[in-house]
């Protein structure tokens, strides 16, 4: 999508995400940014972010068998999505994570 | 329509396109290294791994920050130290890793270094030590911190703080200096101030001496003419003085003591008693706060002001004087002041006099300025330039308004701080 | 009135003239002598006679300043009695307590004035000589 065609965004449900990441890792720090920034350009308000530091709260990531970091989790709507990496590319992070936008 | 073992299967495919769909894509990720740790479920419990890359970021801060960073062992044993640390030594690294903390802390400083150390290995502890490094001592601020169970160390954090008391130590030289000139400066003015005088003493008393044996041998003139080296010498006088005061204002007392403004106004009456009583001078004031103020010099700004008003009354009106006091904030003051307070307590004091030309509203307080001849009202053209010399003593300004025969409005503004109305 | 006796010591000519014109006019008979240091005038105390009277003492002085002289003078016994006027150009607070507090009976700063100088001398002399 270009810029004149990306949606103005509502987002039908609220987007609910957890970024798992491991304390002060390069990797980290660039996830960090880059969903901050999607959140901030794409979701606007329509999102909850939570980010856990696997060292300072493993045990916020006993649901899984194994987690990555960085890696973003699309609990809500559903189905749930993985994704690993540090989401540099947002239009592939968008649709790995099978985002609807209505458009306006 | 489909049977229901078909849905099924379709819904197996596409469960299994999803995970196939996720696997590769972390796949792809870790091969392209965008992943630098895990945690793995193991009894119930999330063990994390790091890959190489995790820890990068730590490193890096941890060897480039400017300050000192060092893991020591129960015993003092030195078994990390960062670049900071050895070089605030200024010795290598190998001269320093696996050695004692202890030889490097100043003999004045093992005491309190061991009860910090102590402390410490109960969980954490700050304070102020010497380090000793090529016969210099070095004042460094430390924090302490136990890492046990995850390490066996004392992790220590070292602050330099030798600019810290350069600068300490240079402000205080700085106040001396300041302190002894100024004393001098004191004893200067006054010695010099009393030599002046002297010699006009003598001129005075001798002058009135000759008036008094001679007066009758003496031409109309002859009078005149002495009677103008009175005044003259008069007049060098209390120039003399009023020099004297104004360079009192800078080098005296400058303690602050919080006093009532009723009780200064109080004051002033009694100093300018003769002068009130002389004009049938009124002087009202509503309700005024207690300010924080060098009591000596504030009541001189306030008689000097006062005493103004009823110098320069209307000839033919009675000098009417109201005092009065509001809380402003600083952006209202027109002019610089010293303090950064955000309000001031603006006083002012009102007359109904001859006023001055706007124009003059800066000037009358410049030294020897004067907007009337001797002849007209006398003066020294110094009291209202004391006055801007205490306002500056205080951190705050005074301000006048006026217009020519209709009164003029002083403001003094003086910074609030802790004050109580 | 028996004739009185002033000492005066002071180092500044111009002083010692208009001290001993002012006590001229209030009184003629009045004896005046006049000393420019504190060294001189022990001596003249100790050794004149008729004794004095009174004694108008100036502070800043050289060989034995003021502050030395009074310390001296109410050490004798047969000189502590004599009333000790300060007379100087000082105005300042400190001195004025000490020289009180150190037995000095008057503190008169010279004034610029003659004709106040003689109302203040009269003031002390009617005070002090009063038994006369």
């Amino acid at each position: 999508m270009s810029d004149k065609e990306k949606p103005t965004f509502i987002v039908e449900n609220k987007v609910v995400l957890q970024l798992y990441v491991s304390g002060m890792s390069l990797k980290s720090m660039e996830a960090i940014e880059n969903i901050k920034r999607l959140c901030d350009e794409y979701l606007h308000d329509a999102f909850e972010l939570q980010i856990i530091d696997l060292y300072k709260n493993p045990e916020l990531a006993s649901d899984q068998q194994i987690v990555f970091s960085p890696s973003l989790i699309k609990r809500l709507p559903l189905p749930k999505k993985v994704l690993i990496g540090t989401f540099s590319d947002t239009e592939k992070v968008i649709k790995g994570l099978s985002i609807t936008f209505e458009q306006r | 329509m489909k049977t229901l073992p078909e849905a099924n299967t379709l819904k197996r495919i596409e469960d299994l396109e999803n995970r196939l769909a996720e696997a590769e894509q972390l796949i792809d990720a870790i091969k392209a290294g965008e992943v630098d740790a895990f945690a793995i479920r193991s009894e119930n419990k999330m063990e994390v791994f790091t890959l190489h890359s995790g820890d990068y970021a730590y490193r890096v801060l941890i060897e480039n920050f400017s300050e000192g960073a060092i893991n020591v062992t129960e015993e003092g044993l030195i078994v990390y130290s960062n670049k900071y640390f050895h070089e605030l030594l200024g010795l290598s690294y190998e001269n320093v890793i696996g050695t004692s903390v202890y030889e490097f802390i100043h003999p004045e400083s093992i005491a309190s270094f061991q009860s910090l150390f102590t402390a410490a290995l109960a969980g954490k502890s700050k304070g102020e030590i010497k380090l000793n490094a090529a016969s210099k001592s070095i004042p460094v601020y430390i924090s302490l911190t136990s890492l046990y169970p995850k390490l066996p160390t004392i992790g220590i954090i070292i602050t330099d703080l030798t600019e810290k008391k350069n600068q300490a130590k240079l402000l205080e030289e700085k106040n001396k200096e300041l302190v002894r000139s100024n004393v001098e400066l004191a004893s200067f003015s006054y010695s010099a101030s009393h030599d002046l005088q002297e010699p006009l003493r003598k001129i005075q008393a001798f002058t009135s001496r000759i008036l008094q044996l001679e007066k009758e041998n003496f031409s109309a003139s002859g009078l005149d003419y002495f009677s103008r080296i009175t005044n003259s010498a008069a007049r060098m006088q209390s120039l003399i003085e009023a020099l004297l005061s104004y360079s009192r204002t800078n080098t005296s007392e400058k303690r602050f003591i919080p006093t009532k403004l009723t009780d200064v106004i109080e004051e002033t009456k009694v100093d300018l008693q003769e002068q009130i009583e002389q004009n049938n001078a009124v002087i009202e004031s509503t309700a005024l706060p207690v300010l924080n103020i060098i009591p000596l010099q504030f009541q001189q700004l306030i008689t000097n002001v006062i005493s103004n008003a009823i110098k320069y009354r209307k000839e033919n009106v009675n000098p009417v004087i109201k005092i009065s006091a509001v809380k402003v904030s600083a952006s209202e003051i027109r002019g610089d002041v010293d303090s950064k307070a955000d309000m001031y307590w603006k006083i002012s004091i009102a007359d109904n006099g001859i006023g001055f030309e706007p124009r003059y509203a800066g000037k009358i307080f410049d030294l020897f300025q004067r907007l009337h001849g001797q002849n007209e009202y006398s003066g020294t053209g110094i009291g209202l330039a004391i006055c801007k010399k205490i306002m500056q003593n205080h951190g705050g300004i005074i301000t006048a308004e006026s217009e020519s025969e209709k009164g003029a409005t002083f403001q003094i503004y003086l910074p609030t701080i802790n004050q109580t109305k | 009135m028996k004739a009185l006796n002033i000492l005066l010591v002071d180092d500044d000519s111009d002083d010692q003239m208009i001290f001993i014109d002012a006590i001229k006019e209030i009184d003629h008979s009045i004896q005046c002598h006049v000393v420019g240091n504190g060294l001189e005038a022990l001596l003249s105390l100790r050794t004149k006679s008729p004794s004095t009277d009174i004694i108008f003492l100036d502070l800043n002085m050289p060989k034995m300043n003021g502050y030395e002289c009074l310390e001296e003078i109410k050490k004798e016994k047969h000189l502590k009695e004599i009333p000790v006027v300060i007379y100087t150009t000082s105005k300042l607070e400190a001195e004025k307590e000490r020289t009180l507090q150190m037995g000095a009976k008057h503190f008169l700063i010279k004034p610029s004035d003659f004709s106040l100088l003689i109302k203040e001398l009269s003031r002390i002399l009617n005070l002090e000589l009063k038994q006369d």
